[in-house]
């Protein structure tokens, strides 16, 4: 516990790092847009916010894990990107993430979750994510590491149909 | 044994008590467990919400168609059909997954929600891009029905949360109550560890008093034991303990001693028999021992050394105790001197010993008279075969006999008596004469040597005995011939006194009255003085022939005879010298031939028919029969006279006897007895029947001449 503290410590320094310099610019989406990043965010490429098509999204760091979905009780191999990730490309400094998808579902996730290095999942079992799949973007935690992770509390974190963030301080 | 079971009683009743404590408490945990569980997944209100969601999509779905029927055009994406549907679909596939569906399924709608998912799975290739109006119609319809069934279950889903809600507070208050229970078990477990363990403390600190007392107790007599000297040492032989008594035995202060090897504190350890046994001692093997040394100022010493195993702190250690017993060790060693001195006298004693026995049993081997020993219960000890030899014994007994069977197998020979049988120990003393078998005789003679060993000598007295029997005889004879002599001088000197008066009488009166005497007077007393000398001549002749007979110088000369022609003549002699006597026949016509000495027969019928006319008075009738009986002829002289007593009729033959019936009447007893004896010489025999003064039956016998005559008489 006090190593995964002490790991999820060093990560949002480097993570804080980082985001200083992250000011290489946002070129705009020229896709269909997957996901929009708004408030505290120091990187956008439209006014106030950032938005990704798929092709920008499979840019950044791609990253995969294998999860139990507590809805169903399967388990998948997840691949998509990391949305520590997508928030260091944007700059993103803030407490809060407040996530909302296309079915106006909506949940805060607090920014110390990112110490578990959650997934933006685009893909389930080598299959793309559409809409009808809980798609085209699904925030995966890695429950099936964390023991701290099975609980309601963290299972509502996992946002299906994702498209929305929004960085919020207190 | 018994500390041992009490300490095995008390760790089961802590085991037991630790068991129930783990018990308890793992039951409160799994409870516990069960309850965090069963509120994980407590989801009743996700649930509502997953079909409320789903309800609501439906309805956007089918606002949506219902605006594609209506031909409007989309400007935003999220308004289409197509992506309403998506949503739709997705919130479906949830509903249609794992719990959720359980819970669809417990409501009974699993089937037609399935069903209405795969109709909009159907629908999604309609929706894409353009929507013709009428099957946006169609599908409006259909969706709405679908969010109407999606409120019909999310109220039945309610319901049935309602019903589950109310088991899982009965169920909660279940555990609450067993837990609870659980607790007192915990509670009540504990508190007997506790107890258990404060008592054990209390036990080991008094354990320890105890140990801490006894420890000083054994100090204070290890070294307060001076005549005995005690060394304690590990497995390495490296002493540990060195007593005051150790000093005193070897001459060696404890501080000399304590912490140095066993065989250099002195060469008496160092001896291997010794150290062999001090390393035993370690190993848990106890021994003692006696060695003998010499002491510092040179003399004999014995130390008795004791190696014992001793466990200490869980270290393997060995103790040795010392004693001095030189006094003890040399008390025995002069023992042990007498005892062999002894051993050979006694030795040297038994061998003179046993060859006197042996010289003893070769003298009784070798006597000729049987000798056996037997000890006081009548056990054999010892039998020389002349013992073996014996008729009884040796058809009777066997190796193993004792005095008992021994006296009992010559109960049964002549001269035994009932001693023999009734033999038992003690033994009496007995000496008997016993014919073993025929003319050999023993004497059997039983004696007691200090009333412990008992002898018997079986003498043979077979020689002894002849002679005895034959001066037996001889004397027996030698009665006899004075007994006929007395008799016969009873007898002449009453019968011939009488005549012999007669004569004396008749010659006196003679010459008395001279030659006044008338003839017939002369001739009367003449007659009576020849009368006289006639009887006399006949008692010589009746006595002679008596010496002849007993001489055995009467010859027999047997010839053929008419045995009726010879009684009836010898009767007509008798009837003239016998001019009284009535004599009657009772004779067979045809002549009667036997084969006899007629001289000598002629006197047997003389004599009986005297004899009948003598003793019947003054009118005597004699009768006198003669017949056959098979090869024998018969003739009976019966007499009707004085008879003789049925008690003297055995005696009536004898030489001399004449009944007493007979008195008065002239007569020497020899008559009969020669008359018997001759018809003994001929093979035949006079019987006699009578009755006293009833008469006599005499009856001889003679043998047929020939044997024509003899069958025609059969």
């Amino acid at each position: 516990m006090l190593r995964v503290t002490f790991l999820a410590t060093v990560v949002a320094l480097l993570g804080g790092l980082t985001s200083s310099y992250a000011v290489e610019p946002l070129p705009p989406a020229k896709g269909e847009i997957l996901l929009t990043v708004m408030g505290e965010i120091d990187v956008t490429n439209a006014p106030g916010r950032a938005e990704f098509d798929r092709a920008m999204l499979e840019t950044l760091e791609r990253k995969s894990l294998t999860a139990t979905f507590v809805m169903s009780g399967k388990t998948h191999r997840f691949e998509g990107v990391s949305l520590r990730a997508v928030l260091d490309r944007v700059g993103a400094r803030g407490m809060t993430i407040h996530a909302s998808a296309w079915n106006d579902y909506k949940v805060d996730i607090p920014w110390d979750d990112l110490k578990y290095d959650p997934l933006l999942a685009m893909a389930a079992d080598g299959q793309m994510l559409t809409l009808r799949d809980k798609g085209p973007l699904w925030i995966v935690y890695p429950r099936d590491d964390y023991s701290a992770l099975r609980n309601d509390l963290h299972d509502s974190r996992w946002v299906w149909q994702l498209n929305r963030l929004r960085i919020e301080r207190p | 044994m018994k500390i041992n079971l009490n300490n095995y009683k008390a760790a089961l009743v802590t085991f037991a008590a630790i068991a129930l404590l783990a018990l308890s408490l793992t039951f409160t945990v799994w409870r516990l467990l069960n309850v965090e569980e069963d509120l994980r997944r407590e989801e009743t209100h996700a649930n509502l919400w997953q079909i409320s969601q789903t309800q609501f999509e439906a309805s956007i779905l089918a606002e949506s168609l219902a605006r594609a029927a209506a031909g409007e055009i989309f400007a935003d994406r999220e308004q289409t059909p197509e992506f309403r549907l998506a949503i739709l679909t997705s919130r479906m596939a949830i509903l249609l997954d794992g719990l959720q569906s359980q819970v669809i399924e417990k409501v009974g709608a699993l089937g037609s929600l399935k069903e209405a998912y795969l109709q909009l799975t159907y629908a999604e290739p309609l929706l894409k891009d353009r929507v013709d109006p009428q099957t946006a119609r169609l599908l409006r319809v259909q969706v709405r029905d679908l969010a109407y069934q999606l409120r019909e279950i999310a109220n039945k889903v309610m319901l049935l949360n309602h019903g589950e809600m109310s088991d899982k507070r009965s169920m909660y208050l279940r555990y609450v109550f067993e837990s609870f229970a659980f607790i007192v078990g915990i509670a009540m477990s504990t508190a007997f560890l506790l107890v258990r363990l404060f008592k054990g403390m209390q036990e080991a600190s008094q354990a320890r008093q105890l140990l801490r007392q006894e420890q000083q107790l054994s100090d204070l007599v290890i070294n307060n034991i001076s005549n005995q000297g005690i060394v304690m040492f590990d497995a390495e032989l490296r002493c540990l303990l060195w007593n005051p008594g150790m000093e005193d035995l070897l001459n060696i202060k404890p501080d000399q001693a304590v912490g140095q090897h066993m065989s250099d504190i002195d060469p008496i350890f160092a001896q291997e028999g010794v150290i062999g046994s001090l390393v035993r001692a370690t190993e848990g093997v106890s021994s003692i021992f006696e060695k003998e040394t010499s002491s510092s100022d040179g003399q004999e010493q014995c130390l008795e050394i004791n190696c014992l195993p001793v466990s200490m702190a869980e270290r393997k250690l060995g103790i040795a105790f010392m004693r001095d017993v030189t006094e003890q060790w040399l008390a025995r060693k002069q023992a042990e001197r007498q005892n062999f001195d002894l051993e050979i006298k006694v030795l040297q004693r038994t061998a003179a010993l046993r060859q006197a026995e042996r010289r003893l049993i070769a003298a009784i081997k070798s006597a000729s008279e049987g000798f056996a020993a037997f000890d006081w219960t009548g056990k054999l000890l010892f039998a020389n075969e002349q013992i073996w030899a014996a008729a009884p014994v040796s058809l009777w007994c066997s190796e193993e006999m004792d005095l008992t069977s021994f006296l009992r197998c010559f109960a049964m020979c002549e001269g035994a008596d009932i001693r023999l049988v009734n033999a038992v120990s003690p033994f009496e003393e007995i000496e008997l004469d016993l014919m073993l078998k025929k003319d050999t005789w023993a004497r059997l003679s039983l004696t007691k040597a200090d009333g412990a060993t008992i002898f018997v000598r079986l003498t043979d007295i077979s020689g002894y005995k002849q002679v005895a029997r034959a001066l037996e005889s001889a004397l027996d004879r030698e009665r006899e011939t004075t007994n006929a002599y007395r008799s016969f001088v009873s007898m002449v000197s009453h019968q011939f006194r009488t005549p012999l008066a007669i004569l004396d009488s008749s010659a006196q009166r003679i010459l008395r009255r001279g030659a006044e005497l008338t003839q017939d007077e002369l001739v009367t007393r003449v007659q009576k003085i020849r009368n006289a000398g006639t009887r006399l001549t006949r008692l010589v002749e009746s006595v002679l022939n008596a010496a002849k007979l007993d001489a055995g110088t009467i010859e027999v000369n047997p010839a053929s005879y008419n045995l009726v022609e010879l009684v009836v003549d010898i009767c007509e002699r008798q009837r003239e010298v016998s001019v009284h006597a009535d004599i009657r026949f009772d004779v067979p016509d045809t002549p009667v031939m036997v084969y006899c000495d007629g001289m000598l027969i002629e006197q047997v019928v003389v004599n009986l028919l005297s004899n009948a006319i003598k003793y019947s008075g003054s009118t005597p009738v004699v009768e006198v029969k003669i017949w056959m009986e098979g090869s024998r002829a018969l003739c009976s002289i019966r007499d009707w006279g004085i008879g003789i007593p049925a008690d003297e009729l055995p005696k009536i033959f004898d030489r001399f006897y004449r009944a007493r019936t007979a008195s008065g009447i002239a007569g020497t007893g020899i008559g009969l007895n020669f008359a018997q004896r001759i018809m003994h010489l001929h093979g035949g025999e006079i019987h006699v029947e009578s009755y006293e003064a009833a008469g006599s039956l005499f009856t001889f016998d003679l043998p047929i001449a020939n044997a024509e005559q003899a069958q025609q008489a059969a």
